[in-house]
Parts: structure tokens; sequence; C-alpha cells
């Protein structure tokens, strides 16, 4: 174990190393590529991991797969940057593009890709698909993989890194110590309100006791962990149509505002807020609830922290609709890049079979190829041979039959959901301070702040007027 | 204060008295502080500057760049959102302020009685303004949590017992922390107040610095430990109390980090602060022009104040004359 | 050393010496005097008491409810992770070491002299200068940030610690003040005699306001070095390269790769955290006692 922690060590030390080459002459090779122009020399990129997980394991990966790529492109030097700045790495790739040095290559997650692609930053990458359609081969992913990835006139803008599933993780010892049924294991096989029914067994609330409550996630608030649910009532949050509307005025949404409302404070199964208070895997992890809405990206923590048999099943599916959400992860080029034909051969790569099967073997993340996901179970036993245990079907299953769909993206997608949505979330939700109907009127907020009807500076007020 | 004026120094130039002690010593004068000249000139100025030519654009830095004039400064005094942040940073500041640097100095003036393991005590009051950020953050939520964390799993028992002990109709519970609107300000302020020991640290300094021949003519003038302290002690600190007071008043206009990673503004922007405010808006809607005018009508705000601060201070700070 | 410790305490015990009976009124002020220092110091010691226990305790009893106070059992392997991960730990502990103990250099040598020119020379525009100082600090940090990034672009500095450490030889205004504070409670007679003696400025400067302020500039330094220890923002924007990490950037790397678990990040922040305290405990016992050697027993 040691010996082997003690080489990567090296190779990573060495990887440095060769970082520290690179940035000495990167500025050298600059002058080179605009003087002497077409000659073939080594072109120098730099990729922006946005890796933080499994960093070890994606050492390995990138000295695997590095090789392989060199041999074939002799031409391209990539330097791999990882992140540790989590939400920082926003300030810094935008002052990085203001000042006109970013990496040619950014992986981006959840809203910030849609948003680098609404703020004209990423380049075009349709007409390199449609050169390469046989290599980039679009249908091998799921249905809505590239919908937060499009421009107003429908071409693609990121590749994806990974995508990942949301299942419910459930503890199998606190369902047999209950004597409850364990979900079942087929999509659309069980429904919301099932899920009511299981999850009242292991509610408990006794004054001057502390709660126990059956399931969470994240926190169920104005962003993709409510729209899952809400897409399980036959509704959006955002109108799929146009991304200025806000579709939670829809009767259907209501529906679904309605249920997650009850869950939350009628029959409590649901643990809200703990992205606030303590985390979801915690909870979890420590039996104080018996399932978790989750992603894989959980599957190796929960296999490191479980004290207690566990399993994965399909999330509940709602009244007209399956109930999940897929990732959006992806890898965007800069559109400044001094070499888009370069970086796009990098990205091909990145997001090629071999790649895919690589990132789950190392990293243990859930490939976006439907032709890789097969290999995602093995990956993982690979690892961990106790994963032979654990349902991965689940996750897998949903991309190949393209159930669900990625986070609904507004145009101006921070402003509509954290400065409009959000409070009403949080009164409605997590304060119980306001009815249901108070979220459709922000809905109405956000509709008229994108048609311009409201200026950003009035957001306020008009929120102020509402009570 | 104004004892050098610089029109008429400059009107009693005289050819032969070119090096008079005066202008011998303004020149020292700016000699010593030619260090922060520079680098004010050098790294301070020109990002200042920058930035408030932002507050002219409605810009995102990337793409737009569009001059509107006067128009954020003016919304930054109509802007509802603003004056909620602003409300609620006055809110933390206002309490913040006058708690936390007496904290501070109850804790220094405590360390600095002749007591054993100094050493000792002064790094415990120290530890938690250093271990501060993220990690304490986290370990606060994990407090804070309403239902299981372990604050309310002390109080709740307790408040429990006394309610059935008084027979109430309805139980007393604990607050819910930043679970609710009218506590999550307050939850903020009471882990905030656990970074006190960095003001501590510069008290005891000042502490230290106080003459003892000072205390042994009181002590033969006959004066007592209490009198000692109002007529000595705290005179002579209080250059250090304008210091604290001033730091502290810049540091609580400009909380962040606390918010960001407790609560992120919420719930229902309760504790929405002007910092995280015009962080949103210049680095998660990327509207920098709006973001910049904030941050200029802030910095006029807590000017005000240390500049209010500063001016009252001759009244009650001594300095050795 | 103790002897001349100056404390109120001091001249309460000054009746106990003479008449060598016990006070009643002593013995009390000093028995409370502990409890409220203990009971103080229990209550600031609760949330890194919390951190160590967490990091420390088996993994089954982290999450217990009601949360438990002592650990079954101890065990430091969460300590050994960042050590034996792929991580170079030992580098960035030298960037983190460089960058801290230059910082600190420069602030103490350069807001001193600064600090001396504020407090003690008269030339025009002092005030105005000095609330300039003052102001450079109400600007918001995010807003400067950006721009600063484009001059330090311009100078070449990224990827480099000189962001980092340059600035800070250009007296930081926190310390600027607090030096300019210090430097107005010394008596002016010693200026005065100092002047009769034949010194300048400087030489009032080196030989009577520099030994005098050891102890402040201990205050300084310990700061800065702490400060730049634990500053995450600033390197994580202008260090890009994993080689080139402080410390506190390096961790949260680490931290992200073991993210869901609460022990590890624990553990990485006490680890982050300690050289400063433990730098604290052996540094503190000189700069605040220092003053009292030195004496201003004028």
């Amino acid at each position: 174990m040691q010996r082997v922690s003690r080489r990567q060590f090296i190779r990573f030390a060495g990887l440095g190393a060769a970082g520290l080459a690179i940035a000495a002459c990167a500025p050298a090779a600059d002058e080179a590529a605009v003087g002497t122009g077409a000659t073939a020399e080594v072109v120098n990129l730099r990729y922006q991991s946005r890796e933080l997980q499994e960093a070890e394991g994606v050492q390995e990966l990138w000295s695997e797969f590095y090789p392989e790529f060199k041999a074939n492109n002799p031409d391209i030097e990539v330097e791999f940057l990882p992140q540790p700045g989590g939400v920082n790495l926003r300030e810094g790739v935008l002052a990085q593009m203001v000042a006109g040095d970013a990496p040619d290559l950014i992986e981006f997650c959840c809203w910030s890709s849609t948003f680098f692609v609404q703020k004209g930053e990423t380049l075009n990458l349709q007409a390199y698909i449609d050169r390469d359609a046989d290599e980039v081969d679009l249908d091998d992913y799921y249905e809505g993989q590239f919908d937060p990835w499009v421009d107003e006139q429908g071409d693609i803008h990121l590749m994806p890194r990974f995508t990942g599933t949301m299942a419910l993780y459930y503890n199998i010892d606190m369902f047999e110590e209950m004597g409850v049924d364990t979900p079942p294991h087929e999509w659309g096989a069980w429904n919301h309100e099932d899920y009511v029914a299981i999850g009242e067994n292991f509610v408990s609330r006794e004054p001057g006791q502390p709660i126990s409550w059956a399931t969470s996630n994240y926190g169920m608030n104005a962003n993709w962990l409510s729209q899952y649910w809400i897409r399980g009532f036959g509704a959006n949050m955002v109108n799929p149509d146009d991304n200025k509307l806000c579709g939670l005025g829809e009767p259907a949404a209501v529906d679904a505002l309605n249920y997650i409302h009850s869950i939350i404070w009628d029959s409590q199964i649901f643990a809200y807020g703990s992205d606030i208070g303590m985390g979801v895997n915690q909870l979890f992890e420590s039996g104080r609830i018996s399932m978790m809405e989750m992603g894989p990206w959980s599957l190796g923590a929960t296999m490191r922290n479980a004290t207690f048999r566990w399993d994965v099943a399909p999330l509940p599916m709602g009244p007209s609709d399956i109930t999940t959400h897929q990732s959006v992860d992806g890898t965007m080029i800069w559109n400044k890049t001094d070499h888009p034909d370069e970086s796009w051969e990098t990205l091909k790569w990145l997001t090629s079979p071999f790649y895919g099967k690589l990132y789950a073997k190392w990293g243990t993340k859930q490939p976006s190829r439907i032709s890789v996901l097969p290999e995602f179970h093995a990956a993982l036993i690979d690892r961990d041979e106790r994963f032979g245990d654990i349902d991965i079907d689940v996750f897998t299953s949903s991309i190949a039959a393209s159930l669900g769909g990625p986070e609904e993206m507004f145009a101006n997608d921070f402003t509509c959901k954290s400065t409009i949505l959000k409070p009403a979330f949080d009164q409605v939700m997590l304060l119980n301070e306001a009815p249901v109907d108070l979220i459709v009127q922000h809905a109405d907020i956000v509709n008229r702040f994108n048609a311009g009807e409201i200026a950003v500076e009035d957001l306020g007020a008009a929120m102020a007027d509402l009570g | 204060m104004s004892t050098l004026n610089p029109a008429a120094d400059a009107g009693t130039r005289a050819p032969g008295r070119r090096w008079t002690p005066e202008r011998r010593e303004a020149l020292f004068g700016f000699f010593f502080i030619s260090p922060w000249i520079i680098g004010f000139l050098v790294f301070t100025l020109g990002p200042m500057i920058t930035s408030l030519v932002f507050g002219f654009y409605r810009t995102d830095l990337l793409q737009i760049w569009e001059v509107v004039g006067f128009k954020w400064f003016r919304a930054v005094f109509t802007d509802v959102l603003v004056r909620k942040a602003m409300f609620n940073t006055a809110y933390y500041a206002f309490i913040m302020v006058p708690l936390s640097t007496t904290l501070a100095l109850l804790i220094a003036v405590l360390l600095n009685q002749n007591i054993k393991g100094q050493s000792f005590w002064r790094t415990v009051y120290y530890l938690p303004s250093v271990v501060a950020g993220a990690a304490v953050a986290i370990l606060f939520k994990w407090l804070y949590q309403p239902d299981i964390g372990l604050l309310n799993s002390i109080l709740n028992p307790i408040l429990f017992r006394l309610s059935n002990f008084l027979s109430l109709e309805t139980p007393l519970v604990a607050p819910r922390w930043v679970f609710s609107q009218e506590w999550a300000m307050p939850s903020v302020i009471i882990m905030a107040l656990w970074g006190a020991g960095g003001a501590m640290l510069i008290f005891l300094a000042g502490l230290r610095g106080i003459p003892t021949a000072l205390y042994e003519a009181a002590k033969i003038d006959g004066a007592g430990p209490v009198r000692q302290f109002f007529s000595i002690t705290i005179p002579l600190l209080t250059p250090t109390i304008l210091f604290n007071v001033v730091l502290n008043i810049i540091a609580s206009w400009q909380v962040f980090t606390q918010v960001l990673i407790m609560t992120q503004g919420g719930p229902n922007n309760a504790t929405l602060t002007m910092v995280l405010h015009l962080y949103n808006t210049g680095f998660s809607q990327f509207r920098f022009g709006y973001a910049s005018a904030q941050a200029w009508a802030l910095f006029l705000a807590i000017l005000v104040f240390v500049l209010f601060a500063i001016r009252t201070s001759s009244s009650w700070v001594q300095y050795e004359r | 050393m103790a002897e001349n410790t100056a404390t109120i305490t001091e001249s309460v015990s000054l009746p106990l010496q003479r008449q060598r009976h016990y006070n009643v009124g002593v013995i009390l002020w000093r028995v409370l005097l502990y409890v409220v220092v203990l009971w103080g110091a229990v209550i600031f010691a609760i949330p890194f008491y919390w951190m160590i226990r967490t990091a420390v305790m088996p993994p089954y009893q982290v999450n217990l409810f009601p949360p438990e106070w002592i650990p079954d059992s101890i065990n430091f392997v969460n300590f050994r992770a960042p050590f034996v991960g792929p991580f170079p730990f030992a580098r960035w502990f030298g960037n983190s070491a460089i960058v801290s103990v230059l910082s600190s250099a420069g602030v103490v040598l350069s807001a001193s002299f600064v600090g001396f020119g504020f407090a003690r020379l008269r030339f025009p525009f002092r005030n105005l200068l000095f609330i300039v100082v003052l102001s450079t600090m109400m600007l918001p940090e995010h807003i400067k940030l950006i721009p600063t990034y484009l001059l330090f672009v311009k100078l070449g500095w990224i990827n480099t610690v000189l962001p980092l450490i340059v600035p800070n030889w250009f007296a930081p205004p926190f310390h600027v003040f607090l030096m300019r504070q210090f430097f107005m409670t010394i008596p002016q007679e010693m200026d005065d005699a100092a002047k009769i003696d034949g010194c300048g400025w400087l030489g009032i400067y080196g030989r009577i306001h520099i030994p005098l302020s050891l102890p402040v500039m201990g205050v300084s330094a310990i700061y800065q070095f702490t400060f730049t220890w634990n500053d995450f923002l600033h390197p994580l924007v202008y260090l890009q390269q994993v080689d080139k990490y402080t410390v506190a950037l390096g961790l949260r790397l680490f931290e992200g790769f073991m993210r869901s678990n609460i022990q590890d990040m624990m553990a990485s922040a006490l680890i982050a955290v300690m050289p400063t305290i433990i730098i604290f405990f052996i540094a503190q016992r000189y700069f605040i006692q220092g003053i009292v050697m030195t004496g201003v027993k004028g």
C-alpha cells in the first residue's frame, strides 16, 4: 500500500516538474507560433481539470492515458492542471479569461458550463463534430446530454466528461430491522406515494427527542434537486422550449411543489436543508436516514464509510414520469485559444471510449458513452470487490434508456435560481412560513425579469411587493 | 492636525533658509513613508481606480462593455436587495464591533493578571482565530443543526424538562439557529466571536507597553485596583482600543467567508451581507459594473464610520506627547 | 521576569505581603480569576477540541446522536493520509514556509518604517495620507481581484510566489496602523533626549523606536505569518501548477479527494494550521513579555 503511494508520489512530482518545464518555455513557444505560423512545431496546451474527487486515481488515469495520446499526437503537449478551488474555480478562470491567458481546455460542472456558453467564451464545436462524426458519434450519448450546452442555433459547445445518474441509496440493515420491503430495482416500478409509505416507517418525532427522518438529498432548493421531482410530475422548472420562461406556475409543477412540501412538513420523511446542516452523506452513513437520493459519485465514499449493508435502487417515479437527473459535467475549449484544432484533437481524445474506460477504472466515474457503460460495474469491482454486491445497473440502465434529463438552465441562470427563486423556496420549504403559491409568484418575476420588464436593480422591490 | 500648512510654508520660503527644521522633517517624513507610497502607486491605486471605472459600465469584463454613466451608483440607493444587504451588514457590524472589542479587551486584561501558565491560556484563547475558515464554519453548521446538532441536543432536553417543571402548555424549544430568519444572523455573530483572540493579542501587547512605574506611583498615591484600571490602564490603552475598533469596523462591514460557507446568505436573504451580495452580483451574475458600484458604496459607508471613530477619538484617545 | 510583570494583581497582593495574613478578598479574587479564565478557555477550546475529537475518533462514533465528546479509541490514521497520498506535500510545506516567512519579514521591516513616519514626523497632508492608508483596506478584496490579476499578468508574476510576497514589502495598511498606534504611545521626551544627544531621525528610529517596538513587531509578524499561511484565495488565483501550491491550497485538493469524509477534512485542516499554532506558542513568550525586559521604565 505504502510502496504504491510512494511510486504515485514520485510520478506526481515528476508531472509537476514537467509542467514547470513547459511553463518556463511557454511564452517563447507563443512567440514562435505567431512568428512561424504553419510549421509543425510542438503545441503546448493547458487543460484545466475540475477533478477533485479520487485525485489519486486521476493521476493513474493520466499516466495511462497520456503516453497513448502522445504516441498518436506527437505535436501536442498537454499540461494537466488540477483544481482545488471548488466554487472559486469561476473566479480564477474569469480572471484568466480577462487577462487573455485562460487554459485552452476547461472543465465545468452544472450551471457554470452553460454560463460560459451564454457568455460567448466557448468554442463552437459543431463544425468539428460534423467533420469527425464517426469518432464523436453523438448517438453514443443519451438523448438530453447536450441540452445544456447548445447555443441559440443549436450548435454544441461542450463535450461531456462523465454522466452521473441520481438514484436512491438505501440501508438494507435498517429496512430489515423495521421489517420493511426494500425498494424495487426496476425504473418505474414504484412511485412517489410508495416512497412516502415506505418512508413513514422510519419517521419518529417525540417531544424532547431528536427527530429521525427517512430520506434526503443535498437540499431540494431552486435547483436540479427539485427539478427531477418536478419532471416526475410532468412539469419543468425551465420551459424546455424557451429558457426565459419559468414553468413553476403550471398546475403539474404546483402539484410537485406541494408534494415536496408535504414530504418535508407533513409526512416529514424528508430531512430538508441538509445542504446547510449536516451533509446528506453523513446522515446516511450514520444511519440517521435509511435512504438518500444520490449520484454514483458517492459510491466510493459510501463504500469506505458505511458500516452497514447497503444497495442502490431507482428513484421512485412521479405521477407522470420517471424521476431522475443526469449530471452536467463537460469540457469546453476557450474560444480565444491559439490552437483550436489541437484543442479539439485533445478534447476528442478526452471523450473517446478509450478515455471513458480509463475514467471508469481510475476515477470510478460513470461513463457518458453508452458503448462504455457495460464496463462501469467491472471497473468498480476492479477497485473494490465489494461493489459486486451493488446494483450498478440502476445507474447505467437509466442512461442507456435515456431516462431523466440534465439540469434545466435559465437564461441568466444564477439570477433566476438564486436571486429570485431561492428566497421563495426558503420561505416555503425550509421555513414553512409561506404557501407554495409564493413560489408561483416568484416564477412570474423570473418571466418578467427575463422579458426585460424588471431590471436587475428592481428585483428586490418586486419580490418585496409579494410580502 | 493642521500644524503644517504647505501654502504658508511656501510663503515663508527664503533663498538662504531652504533647510529649515520643518522642511527637513517633512522631507524625512516622506522618506519614511515612501515604501508605502511606492506600494500604493504600484499595487493598489491602479486596481482601485480600475474598479471604480468598471462602475460606469454595464460589463461582464468579457464581451459586454456599455457605458451607463452613474446608473449603477444611483441604483445602489434604490435597490431593495442592496438595502437589505446594507441593513444586514450594519446589524452584524453594530453588534460585532462593540461586542468583540469588549470581549477581546476583557480576555486580555484577565490574561495579563499574574496567573500561572500564561503561555498556555493565551494560546487557547488565540486558537480559534487561527483555525478560522471553512473547517470551523462546517463545524458550526454541525453544532447549529436545529434537530440533531450538538447545541440543541443540549438545549432541547433542558428546555423540555423546564417546560414540564413549569407545566407550560406549549413546551419551550431552542432556536432553529441558521434555519430561522431571526436567529441566522445571531448564529453567525456567535460563531464570529470565537475569533476575538486576534484582537486580544494586540490588546495584550498594548497592556504590556504600559510602564510599570505608573502603577507604582499610583500605589503610593493609594489608588486601588479598580481606580488604577480606569485611570491608568484604560487611558493608556486607548490608542490600542482605537486600533482594534477601526480594524473591527473595517472587517465587520466586509463580513463574507462566514456567511458564504454557513448560510450562503439565506434563509430568505436573512444573512445576505454586502460583500456576499456584490460577490454574487460580480462573480455569479457577471455584472461587474453594478458590483463595483456596490463595492464603492460600501467603501463610502465604511469610510464614514472610520472617520467618525477617528474624529471622535481625539476626545478619548490619549497619546504620549 | 514575573516580578517585572506590570499587573493590577501586584498592587492587590501588596497588603498580603505586608501583613502576612490571608486576606479573604484577595483569595476570593484569585479563585474567581482562575475560574473565569478556565471556563473561558473551555468555551474557546470547544471548536478546536471538536475538530481533534472528530479527526481521531473511530468512524462509527463520528455521527452518533447524541454527539459523543470522548472518543472510544484514538487513531491518527486520518492524519497520515495527506502524507502518503500522491501529493507533493513536503514541497507545499516548503512553499508555504518561504512565502510566509518572507511576507512576515517584509511586513515588519516596511510597516515599522512607514508607521514611524506617520507617528513621529510632521509633513504636509500627513493626516489625509493616513486616511488614504486606511481606506485601501475598505474596498472589498473581491472587487480588486481581477484588476490586480491583470497587473500581475503584466508584470509576468503569474505562477510565481511574487504576488504573494512582494506587496508585503511595501507596508500593508493594517501593519502601518498597528505600528503607528504603538509608536504614538512612546513618550515624546525620549525623542527629544535622543535629539539632544545628536541623533537624527534615522537614529531616533533605530536606537529608540525599533528596540521599544520589538514586541509589537512580533505581533505583526505572527499576524502576517498566520494570514499568509492560511490564505486560500490569493494562491488559488495566482498559482496554477501543483508544485507551486501552498499547504492551504494543496490540502483543499486533498479535501476534495476525500470530500464527504468529515474526519479527513478535520485532520487536514488541523495539519494545515498546526505550524502556525506551534510557532505562536513558542514565539508569544518572547514578544509579549519582551516589553518588560526592554522596559519603558523611563
